[in-house]
């Protein structure tokens, strides 16, 4: 029998071939003959009785009766036809319908027989079938072993318990059709005829919610070695196997499987195993369903549309918890088990490959976080607009045909540690920057990048050091110090070591739990627009009214031609960018939330992305003195304004214990809603002109602490330098900071707009009226604390012996001695290593310590401060421009980076002397190391406050020492580092 | 309320280094287009109809642009926050879950 000549119809239609009674027809499934038959006596009667058109009946009869057709051609089911005339897929309907063993055997028998006439696809080698290759499904049914498929149904539902039959069929426009069968459980047979490739989809897709371990737990699979307590699962396993049996036909089984009775009996690990898979599928349809019902009842989709437990409503969080509850109970009982090994190596060996055994976790990782979220994300899809869900799936479906981009998001993904992303220190480090300065780099050839490597490492602790490394190495200050404190997110992970560090944090930071809730608060910090994570449909989440403020769209270059259609095309009558402010009220108002979006109200300021409260209180206040709107107490002048801000508001310095002037619901009244000065968010709006008045209100010296408003060297175009004496200025850090100094250097940078920004001359000297005492020729430098020269270094070498393992003091050498190293050893890195790049230079130095060298001319620098300019950032560039010049060297992992970016010295910098950066992530730095110098030592190195943070006015920084303090520092680092490795 | 243990990178949950790389790649692809997708609906979503529109019209007329996600990094700057938030979101379900 040809059934391909027969080209039933093909596609959604089930039949059932019950013995019942008739079925109505038209619901799920056809009826047998005799309720088709008995159908169309019913339509007969309808149409003599006068209630049906004689023309609709007919054509129902139609239809009806070539379904009996169609059926008879399928043979006798009640057992007149001659089994042996039976296709293969009517014998496995027979053999599926509940026969009794006996029939089954002789049927089986059957087929060896007519081993050759089973398959009736003749061009079965062309057709892509997948693991639904006849000769698969054939090998089963010989083996007294069907073969269990997927199948959706009519209804939409996907069922699991359809049995392959190894039969074909083609349609009309020769597309094949497969065969599936399953029996219900009154003993009724059902068929289904189904698009083999929708068939092989359902069935083969990477759709992680597919069970691996279905394929050695399923009594239908080919069972090459059987784990031990395989058998038939009772937990109602959902999915076919996946991948396992592409790899094509398999052996003979070993023998039956257990009985699910007896694996239990023998195996209660096993029996806990389905247990909580049980659970986890129950939590997880519930999950489903309450996503589902969740979406199309809100609609809102705007609201709810992204991964994370932060879109959910309220109620459905609840589910959500409990759904990953039980994931987390199966996936950990499954992992510590060993259960997953064993499916696993079940399916490496039913699949005829190697066994790895981390490869399970790639298994782990789809059905306990990808396909859940998976899952989610298209229920959300589903409730797009279509426009937009047509767009997005373009868009995405570009991206897959080139999925570098996919790969270095993932990869960013895997490399990263929570504490890192969690902290908020990925801001601006995952998306453009990182990845288009990267990928530009590999255009540029110059080298594989991270992201590159992301696919193909095998280290991931190295690929991450080179990230970090990398991003260390952008241009942009602000990256660099969201760096910092990426670095000491990752210190807490440990991560850090891998680049040379120690774990300062990692027993604080490691076990921190963080509240799911709050993680996307977290990770904006104060940079971006922060709300109450939304608890409900009133409110919008937070990061969607900042994606509503912060949208704003570069330029799209389109040809002239492009924008004149453009234009046409959308009647632009403006290029309006960003959804305004006005239409975000209206947004907002129409959700309830108008008070979320005020305007801003006169006198008050609206906080934007990178504001701080010092500057918008400073800014305001230096605006109402140009206009005249203000004049400045009595005693105080601009210089002094920041200090007198920090004098009034004390709370506002970054000192400890001061006695704070505003309690919290004073300064929430003020409009700094969180009620710390510290933290402002994107949106807020602040009463400045109250702050003022405060202030002006306020008498100094009164708010706790004593700060004299002239306490810095009042510098004017014309005037004198205030001759303060030294001992008004702060001797320890808590002082200076408690004046707030840190921040004075930003300030008095924004102030010098209008005074020059360094009181020296070209010729370094300062042409202003001094104090004697502690000015001498533009150099302030205390009584006896002149720079010291020391004249016996000055002209030759200073010999010293290496500490092994621990520090080493600078030589000073010539130039020349210097530059012969460097090339000596950029040779080795670059000629012989640059393959195994960062790797091999930390082995260098490990192996072969860092002995730093400089010249004489060096040691002696002294250069003038510059205040308003990161301490940092000047000890950078006086190392960099010491490095080209063949001054110092650098230990090898450095020349390594500094050959390729100057900005690798900052991390250098931060890492041997973090009392440098003002970044107080940095500061935690599991991997820094201080200098651990007192104040006075700091003044003997140029700075008159004894703080580095703080450089004053006149301040002449002896760089020559400190960079031979930094590098000593760096030597003692990677001799410690190199005991390590060789204790190793 | 969930929390989550901190300290584990995704990686080293899944240790990812001594999977064979044919998996590793496609499971971090996996990882990358779960992210990417649910990150353009998001901008999508937060665009006004006429940016939609010119979205739209862009992409039709320049069907060959070769890397869609560095376009809408360029020309879209709060893409790269959301692209972000994306991964925070998925790394937090990953560590609730996997320890």
């Amino acid at each position: 029998m040809d059934r391909q000549s027969q080209s039933p119809k093909s596609g959604s239609e089930e039949m059932i071939f019950s013995n019942g009674d008739c079925l109505e027809v038209n619901t799920d499934h056809y009826n047998e003959r005799a309720c088709i038959q008995q159908n169309i006596d019913e339509i007969r009667v309808a149409v003599e009785v006068g209630e049906m058109d004689r023309k609709e009946a007919a054509a129902q009869i139609e239809a009806l009766e070539r379904q009996i057709k169609e059926l008879d051609s399928l043979g006798d089911l009640d057992g007149s036809t001659d089994f042996q005339e039976l296709s293969f897929e009517e014998k496995a309907v027979r053999a599926q319908g509940g026969i009794d063993d006996e029939s089954f055997s002789e049927m089986v028998d059957l087929i060896h027989s007519k081993d050759a006439e089973v398959l009736e696809n003749k061009n079965k080698e062309s057709v892509d079938y997948g693991w639904l290759h006849p000769d698969n499904i054939r090998r089963h049914w010989q083996n007294e072993d069907s073969l269990k498929v997927k199948v959706k149904r009519s209804s939409g539902e996907v069922e699991d318990d359809w049995y392959a039959t190894g039969s074909y069929v083609s349609d009309s426009d020769g597309a094949l059709i497969a065969i599936a069968v399953k029996t219900l459980e009154d003993g009724t047979f059902i068929r289904k005829e189904i698009p083999l490739s929708k068939l092989v989809e359902l069935n083969q897709s990477s759709d992680s919610s597919k069970d691996v371990e279905s394929a050695d737990l399923n009594k239908n699979q080919i069972i090459d070695t059987p784990i031990e307590g395989a058998g038939q699962e009772t937990g109602g396993s959902d999915e076919p196997p996946e991948g396992p049996l592409r790899g094509g036909p398999g052996v003979s089984p070993d023998g039956p499987p257990d009985s699910p009775e007896d694996e239990v009996e023998k195996d209660p690990e096993r029996a806990e195993y389905l247990r909580l898979k049980r659970e986890f599928r129950a939590a997880q349809r519930e999950y489903y369903d309450a996503l589902e019902t969740d979406y199309s009842e809100r609609g809102a989709i705007q609201k709810m549309f992204g991964l994370g437990r932060d879109s959910l409503s309220p109620e459905v969080k609840v589910i959500y918890d409990k759904f990953m509850e039980a994931n987390k109970a199966f996936h950990n009982f499954a992992q510590d088990s060993g259960m997953y090994q064993k499916v696993m190596e079940r399916a490496a060996s039913i699949n005829k490959v190697d066994f790895v055994p981390e490869d399970a976790n790639k298994f782990v990782a789809e059905r306990h976080v990808l396909t859940p979220a998976e899952r989610r994300l298209e229920l959300q899809t589903i409730q797009m607009p279509e426009r937009i869900r047509d767009l997005k799936d373009g868009i995405v479906s570009k991206i897959k045909k080139h999925p570098k981009a996919a790969l270095a998001v993932g990869g960013l993904l895997a490399i990263l540690n929570p504490a890192a992303v969690a902290a908020g220190a990925t801001t601006g480090l995952l998306g453009k920057k990182f990845y288009i300065d990267a990928k530009q780099a590999n255009q540029d050839q110059v080298r594989l990048t991270v992201l590159d490597k992301v696919g193909i490492s095998d280290d991931f602790e190295k690929l991450e050091a080179e990230y970090f490394e990398t991003v260390r190495q952008t241009h942009d200050a602000k990256v660099r110090t969201k760096m910092a404190a990426v670095g000491a997110a990752m210190a807490a992970g440990g991560a850090y070591e891998s680049i040379g560090g120690e774990s300062a944090v990692e027993e604080v930071v490691t076990d921190t739990e963080i509240d799911l809730d709050q993680i996307r608060v977290d990770i904006k910090n104060s940079d971006l627009v922060i709300d109450d994570v939304s608890n409900g449909d009133q409110e919008l989440r937070f990061g969607d009214k900042s994606i509503q403020e912060k949208i704003q769209l570069n330029e799209i270059e389109f040809t002239p031609e492009e924008k004149v259609e453009f234009d046409e095309k959308l009647g632009l009558g403006s290029s309006e960018d960003v959804i305004s402010r006005s239409e975000q009220v209206e947004v907002a108002a129409d959700l309830g939330e108008v008070e979320a979006l005020p305007e801003t109200r006169e006198g008050w300021y609206s906080v934007e992305k990178g504001d701080n409260l010092t500057t918008i209180l400073f800014d305001s206040i230096k605006e109402k003195l140009s206009s005249g709107e203000i004049k400045l107490p009595e005693g105080v002048s601009r210089e002094g304004l920041s200090h007198y801000i920090y004098q009034s508001f004390p709370e506002m310095t970054s000192a400890s214990g001061v006695e704070p002037r505003l309690d919290v619901e004073a300064w929430k009244e003020l409009g700094v809603e969180s009620g710390n000065p510290h933290l402002i968010r994107p949106g807020e709006q602040i009463n400045v002109d109250a702050l003022i008045e405060k202030m002006w209100g306020a008498t100094p010296g009164s708010s706790g602490v004593e700060v004299s408003t002239d306490v810095v060297t009042d510098v004017s175009t014309t005037d004198s330098l205030s001759p303060n004496p030294p001992d008004e200025l702060p001797q320890t850090q808590v002082e200076a900071e408690a004046i707030g100094m840190t921040s004075e250097v930003h300030l008095d940078n924004a102030w010098n707009q209008e005074i020059p920004e360094n009181p020296l001359n070209v010729d370094g000297n300062m042409h202003a009226e001094t104090d004697e005492n502690w000015l001498k020729d533009g150099v302030p430098i205390d009584e006896g604390q002149e720079a010291v020269v020391k004249e016996d270094l000055a002209d030759g070498m200073v010999e010293v012996s290496a500490v092994e393992g621990g520090l080493r003091q600078v030589q000073i050498v010539s130039a020349d001695q210097i530059l012969t190293e460097r090339g000596a050893l950029l040779k080795t890195l670059v000629t012989e290593h640059e393959g195994n790049g960062l790797s091999f230079v930390k082995q260098y130095d490990s192996l072969y310590g860092y002995q730093p060298l400089m010249t004489s001319e060096m040691e002696k620098l002294v250069v003038a401060g510059e205040p308003g300019v990161e301490i940092i950032e000047q000890v950078q560039e006086a190392i960099y421009s010491a490095y080209k010049e063949g001054q110092i060297n650098l230990p090898a992992e450095r020349t390594y980076y500094v050959e390729r970016h100057p900005s690798a010295l900052f991390s250098f910098v931060e890492e041997n002397a973090k009392e440098l950066t003002n970044n107080k992530m940095s500061a935690w730095f599991g991997g820094s190391d201080g200098l651990d110098l007192g104040s006075d030592k700091w003044r003997e190195l140029g700075f008159k406050s004894g703080n580095p943070q703080v450089i004053l006015p006149g301040d002449q920084i002896k760089m020559g020492e400190l960079i031979k303090l930094i590098m000593e520092n760096a030597s003692e680092r990677i001799g410690q580092s190199g005991s390590k490795v060789s204790q190793i | 309320m969930t929390n989550i243990a901190l300290g584990k990178k995704l990686a080293e949950r899944l240790d990812l280094e001594h999977m064979s790389e044919g998996e590793r790649t496609a499971v971090l692809e996996r990882f990358g287009i779960l992210i990417i997708e649910s990150a353009v609906g998001r901008l999508l979503l937060a665009l006004t109809d006429k940016k939609v529109e010119e979205l739209e019209l862009y992409l039709n007329v320049h069907q060959d642009i070769e890397d869609v996600f560095e376009y809408l990094l360029n020309n879209y700057p709060v893409f790269e926050d959301i692209v972000e938030e994306e991964i925070v979101a998925l790394q937090g379900e990953a560590a609730a879950v996997i320890s």
